[in-house]
């Protein structure tokens, strides 16, 4: 019995400690570096354009970062997860990046309510963390130190806006219609301050649900009321429906929007409605800016699609990243985080990135775009003042 | 005006899904939670025939109906049938058509992905202005197509031997089975009917909303508080029931807040519920069908 016991102890110390040299075997013989880059986003759902065209960006990044060896000894490896832009979804695909793929950074989410339930999962685990396509104000008023904002923020965006329809167009009444989720309120607040610093007069500033197909009241109400511009904040799907209905309702005052609904599928789905409409971006695929044109050449050869904002932001995010880690040389939270915040001199395809305090990056140009016979064109460029 | 105007072409959509609700209750006496995602299968498929096999809209719709009714028989056949068979309680019979909804809007997902569709209206989208009042013709057409669908149904219903058989089986189950009805193939007339009502509502909305894969959900609760508010198992009641909650909903988003839209709507469902909890349109001897 003893003796049984005695072997059956050795046999067991035997295998595991093979099997802890095994382990150590593996980790020796792959010494090439390894920064694992965790990514969130909405691959379907109502903004599932958004998260593919971020997918496919941090993916071509990676590819060129790593063909070029531009991250040093360093080598990305990216892992997706879709959180359908549902922020409770989110928060557990952030947590299994972290958790089962061991990701070293993340870049999440694109809709701001997401983005902020992932901070929760980002902070407590102490790992840096990216949005390339969160504007939402509240994001880097949070006091997370792990948190970085590669999309334009949003209050750069509502001044810009607000400020070209009052002193550009002359406008004086306006309303504002935005989704009643944190990215469609932070908007409204934004919008609202830039009229009392713009003297624009606001009559009518009403909110939808998310997945509302019936906007009509609420147009009605503002068309009552003699608004000569509506200022839209929230996804495409709902900016086409609700074009579309103001035209049917014989509204023809100016339509704003911000970059969160700058996507192709607006101008697919809104058709002759939304001619003519002004929107804020950081980025359009015809700049004859030499990065840009790279980018766009790059994109178009590996998915024969044009590259949409959000598309370059997370592009560009991919590329702080590997600068970071190259100037840091290790893939380790803080060093990486502190890496990020250092993160200057670098020339971009939106811009020339360089973070505040807050996590803002403030090197970013914002531009007024206007959509004409069913393409972007620029308008004016803002550059970011802070 | 104009509120009561924009009500009602989305009151006939939701009028469309209670008679659905209402027409399976009454005969099979169970809740089909897959009506709404009917609506959105007929839509799918109508724009399919329509924008990539290149058929008119008519032959369209009416194809795209043909198959909800055949995919509402399946349903009826394939899960229903079964468990019914097996005697089990109504509650699984209902969460059964729940199971049918998620694989339905999953399948959707699957086959023509997550972005929304652009589905063109067949009469042009020009607007329609008389004095200070507007309208689409996509707003005429849902109103008149609803209408006479509704009629069709009441025509099927009265004048029909299947129809009378469906009355039969609603008043009574039991009697008519005695009297030669076979109640089964009843209730595969219901849900083919019922799914084939749900395409159509899903095809007349999908010109001004887009199709997308989960436009069941909504349109599908909003139909079941319809048929809820009408009386369910009533189909004047469903009719009613619809057009009161789309002008409801009209006139609540405009007037009072576009936010709490939703809210007031289902706050009109309970208060519906509390004073009349068989519905507002139910009579006291209550008929069915």
């Amino acid at each position: 019995m003893t003796l049984l016991r005695k072997i059956s102890v050795f046999a067991l110390v035997g295998v595991l400690s093979l099997s802890i040299s095994g382990l150590y075997g593996c980790g020796g013989a792959s010494q090439t570096k390894v920064l694992k880059i965790g990514v969130a986003g909405p691959e379907t759902g109502g903004s599932a354009q958004l998260g593919q065209a971020q997918h496919r960006a941090i993916q071509l990044a990676c590819d060129e970062i790593n063909a070029a060896n531009a991250a040093g000894e360093w080598k990305l490896e990216p892992y997706f997860e879709d959180d359908e832009s549902d922020p409770t979804k989110s928060a557990s695909a952030t947590n299994k990046l972290i958790q089962q793929s061991n990701v070293n950074v993340v870049i999440a989410s694109i809709n701001s309510s997401c983005t902020l339930a992932d901070m929760v999962v980002t902070e407590r685990a102490g790992i840096p963390q990216i949005t390339a396509g969160s504007t939402g104000a509240s994001i880097t008023e949070q006091g997370d130190k792990w948190i970085f904002r590669t999309a334009v923020n949003d209050e750069l965006q509502a001044n810009a806006l607000v400020d070209y329809a009052v002193k550009t167009l002359g406008i004086k009444k306006a309303s504002t219609l935005t989704a009643a989720d944190s990215y469609g309120q932070s908007g409204a607040t934004l919008l609202k301050a830039a009229a009392e610093k713009a003297g624009l007069n606001l009559v009518v500033t009403a909110t939808y649900n998310g997945g509302d197909k019936d906007f009509k009241p609420q147009l009605l109400s503002m068309k009552e009321k003699g608004t000569e511009a509506i200022f839209l904040w929230g996804i495409y799907t709902e900016a086409a429906l609700i074009a579309n209905q103001a035209r049917t309702l014989g509204i023809n005052g100016q339509l704003f929007g911000a970059s969160g609904m700058a996507a192709a599928k607006l101008i697919e789905l809104g058709q002759g409605a939304v001619e003519g409409m002004l929107l804020t971006q950081s980025f359009l695929p015809d700049s004859p800016d030499a990065k840009v044109k790279d980018f766009v050449v790059a994109y178009k050869q590996k998915y024969n699609e044009d590259p949409i904002p959000h598309a370059a932001q997370a592009y560009d995010s991919v590329y702080i990243l590997a600068d970071a880690v190259k100037r840091a040389n290790s893939n380790a939270p803080q060093a990486l985080r502190d890496a990020i915040m250092n993160t200057s001199g670098l020339q971009l395809v939106t811009g020339s990135p360089k973070f505040d305090e807050k996590g803002n990056d403030v090197g970013k140009s914002v531009l007024i775009t206007k959509i004409e016979k069913g393409k972007f064109v620029l308008v004016t460029k803002v550059i970011s003042g802070q | 005006m104009q509120y009561l105007l924009n009500g009602l072409p989305i009151g006939a959509t939701y009028a469309l899904i209670a008679l659905g609700y209402s027409l399976i209750y009454a005969s099979a006496g169970v809740l089909n939670w897959a009506q709404g995602d009917m609506a959105m299968l007929g839509a799918y498929l109508a724009y399919t025939l329509n924008r990539i096999v290149g058929l008119g809209f008519l032959p369209s719709m009416l194809v795209a109906m043909a198959c909800a009714a055949l995919v509402g028989t399946l349903v009826e056949r394939g899960v229903l049938r079964p468990l019914r068979r097996r005697a089990s309680p109504s509650i699984n019979l209902i969460i059964a058509t729940l199971g049918v909804a998620i694989i339905a809007r999953n399948l959707a997902l699957i086959v023509w992905g997550p972005d929304p569709q652009l589905f063109p209206s067949p009469v042009g989208s020009r607007t329609i202005s008389v004095g200070s009042l507007n309208l689409l013709p996509q707003d005429l057409l849902i109103v008149g197509v609803a209408i006479f669908l509704m009629l069709l149904l009441q025509y099927f219903l009265r004048f029909t031997r299947e129809g009378k058989a469906l009355r039969a089986v609603a008043q009574d189950r039991m009697a008519a089975s005695l009297m030669g009805i076979v109640v089964e193939r009843s209730d595969s007339v219901a849900f083919a009917t019922s799914a084939a009502l749900g395409a159509a509502a899903g095809i007349l909305i999908a010109p001004l909303f887009f199709v997308t894969f989960n436009m069941g959900a909504v349109i599908g609760i909003k139909g079941f508080v319809a048929a809820v508010v009408g009386g369910l198992g009533n189909i004047p009641g469903a009719i009613a029931g619809g057009f009161v909650l789309g002008l409801t909903e009209a006139v609540a988003g405009g007037k009072i807040s576009s936010g709490y839209r939703d809210a007031i709507s289902f706050g009109v469902l309970i208060l519906v519920l509390w004073l009349r909890p068989s519905g507002l349109f139910s009579r006291v001897n209550r008929a069915k069908v």
